[in-house]
């Protein structure tokens, strides 16, 4: 077995190095830097029940050594995953999680139920996209919506679900005791932090939507601190992400408590960033002489 | 194919000082694969933390080299323009579709604005190598302002124009358009700032036409649908993927 081998619950990772959703495209965009099959799974660009064109430019500007975005959950709808993208993703070698994002509750649950697929190695449920106007982050920062829309999805699948948390709130355990307790099987976190950026000759936000989600390297620390707060208060796995740029990174979440990561905007800077983690994660196990690297996990609570 | 690799500067010099440089870079795989109106997402330093997307100027297929022409704007390219000769370079290209070069019945115009006429050189000579007779209508702001206009009279005829005058026609690309006859011209091809593109597109139905897009980019890979352009459908396309050139006709500069 080798040592990099991840349980997340009932879903089985080759190592626990990860993509974040709406960073990666499905795969596809960076299939010329290297075999797709490397990575432990990828979190695909987010969906949603019908098309959506997404926001008006400008979406995306680099502020303060991170990202703003407000791409609004542009994808060609549910079933276009369906037919015209899970058939290649699938065919990767690597763990398709698929992330959707509903207007209502009831979308969450038809969703979900559309992708009890074949193809489909889990569903990571977006309850904190800051972008959209109906539906999203309302979901990620009441934890009884929270709650409910875990439960409809955990009875609509027979896959894992992964709940992505919001960091958009005053205290995220909360959060994530109401998503374990609907039942979800894991938790992936954080999503991206609002904020926003000026034009001070046009005087003007830049992004058109005013507000976006922040994200890349100075987000990490907050990210760190709200795994590390999750980790003491639910006992179901956490895919923790947020500036992870390096091997060290990596293993700072994986110490504060997360069983896997997820490289999201460092995929813009290095595509090649997720690899140089999954060797850098094998060269620390191997010197510090280590079984697995399992038992690095929630390390800093020792 | 998308390489990313560690290219070599070989020449970095300014064209005008603090402002307009010309980078020679080798990197054999990406001169390779390169086609003209393609693009390179160069890693500046380590802030900014995004790679910046620069048109290629020029490809030496047979010396592997690369060249860009660009202009001082923020802090990505004042750090493009510290690079010293011999330094490595992290690059990643060729990206995007580039222009359609083929041999037409009659000339070819390329118009560009501003910086925007870097991608003009590699598409007039591989234009050339094809057979087409090239013509050029490039705009500046001003004398002081304009630059890298012997490459492009190597290539064919220049016609220049500037805001303020002090060299060529008073005005845009316009004011030299609203005379020309395009009843000789096969295909047209634009790059600049956008109300140059937005006039351009005034001449849509006289002869076909190409534009080349610019937009901020997240990853310059089509993962990230940030350089979103808006199309005539009302749909949008990517700038890095699907772009930056589009068929004049398909893109819509309405708000």
């Amino acid at each position: 077995m080798s040592k990099l081998e991840c349980q997340l619950g009932k879903l089985l990772l080759k190592n626990p190095v990860t993509v974040a959703s709406g960073t990666f495209g499905s795969g596809k965009e960076f299939k010329d830097f290297y075999d797709l099959s490397l990575l432990g799974g990828i979190m695909v660009k987010g969906t949603t029940p019908e098309k959506r064109v997404g926001n008006k430019p400008q979406r995306l500007v680099e502020t303060s050594g991170g990202v703003i975005n407000s791409i609004g959950l542009a994808n060609g709808g549910i079933d276009d995953f369906i037919f015209n993208i899970l058939p290649e993703a699938k065919t990767y070698g690597t763990e398709i999680i698929v992330n959707i994002s509903g207007g209502c509750i009831e979308e969450y649950g038809i969703m979900a139920h559309k992708l009890d697929l074949e193809g489909v190695g889990a569903v990571e449920v977006n309850i904190s996209c800051p972008n959209v106007k109906e539906g999203g982050i309302t979901f990620g920062t009441d934890p009884e919506m929270a709650y409910d829309v875990t439960k409809i999805v955990k009875a609509n699948t027979s896959k894992p679900v992964i709940m992505k948390l919001s960091p958009n709130v005053t205290n995220i355990a909360i959060m994530a005791k109401a998503v374990e307790s609907g039942g979800a099987d894991i938790i992936s976190m954080i999503n991206t932090l609002i904020g926003m950026s000026i034009d001070v000759e046009k005087r003007k936000p830049i992004i058109n939507n005013v507000i976006g989600g922040y994200s890349g390297p100075p987000i990490k620390p907050v990210a760190l601190r709200m795994v590390y707060e999750v980790y003491k208060a639910v006992n179901i796995p956490i895919i923790g992400m947020g500036g992870i740029m390096n091997t060290t990174d990596a293993l700072e979440f994986l110490m504060a408590g997360a069983s896997a990561i997820s490289v999201g905007t460092g995929n813009f800077v290095d595509p090649y960033i997720p690899i140089n983690i999954i060797k850098g994660l094998e060269e620390y196990v191997e010197k510090n002489g280590l079984l697995s690297y399992k038992e690095i996990i929630g390390a800093v609570h020792r | 194919m998308i390489y990313k690799c560690d290219g070599i500067v070989i020449d970095n010099e300014p064209l005008i000082k603090d402002f307009i440089y010309l980078m020679k870079i080798k990197e054999t795989k990406i001169a390779e694969y390169a086609k003209p109106g393609q693009f390179l997402e160069i890693k500046t330093g380590t802030l900014p933390l995004l790679r910046k997307p620069i048109s290629i100027f020029a490809v030496d297929k047979v010396e592997g080299t690369i060249s860009i022409l660009y202009q001082v704007k923020g802090q990505g390219t004042k750090n493009l323009s510290q690079f010293k000769i011999g330094q490595s370079i992290d690059l990643m290209g060729p990206l995007g579709n580039g222009f359609a070069v083929e041999k037409f019945n009659k000339k070819c115009l390329l118009i560009g604005g501003g910086i925007g006429v870097a991608p003009l050189y590699d598409l007039g000579l591989r234009l050339k190598e094809v057979g087409n007779e090239v013509e050029f209508i490039l705009g500046f702001s001003s004398k002081e302002t304009s630059y890298a206009i012997e490459y492009f009279k190597e290539l064919g005829p220049v016609k220049i124009a500037t805001i303020d005058g002090s060299v060529g026609v008073k005005g845009t690309v316009g004011a030299i358009l609203e005379d020309y006859d395009l009843t000789d011209i096969s295909k047209a091809y634009g790059c600049g700032p956008e109300p140059m593109l937005k006039y351009l597109k005034t001449i849509e139905d006289e002869v076909d036409l190409e534009l080349s897009l610019e937009a901020y980019m997240g990853c310059g890979l089509g993962a990230c649908l940030s350089c979103v352009c808006k199309m005539n459908d009302g749909d949008y396309k990517r700038v890095c993927k699907e772009g930056p050139v589009f068929k004049a006709k398909e893109v819509s500069f309405d708000e």
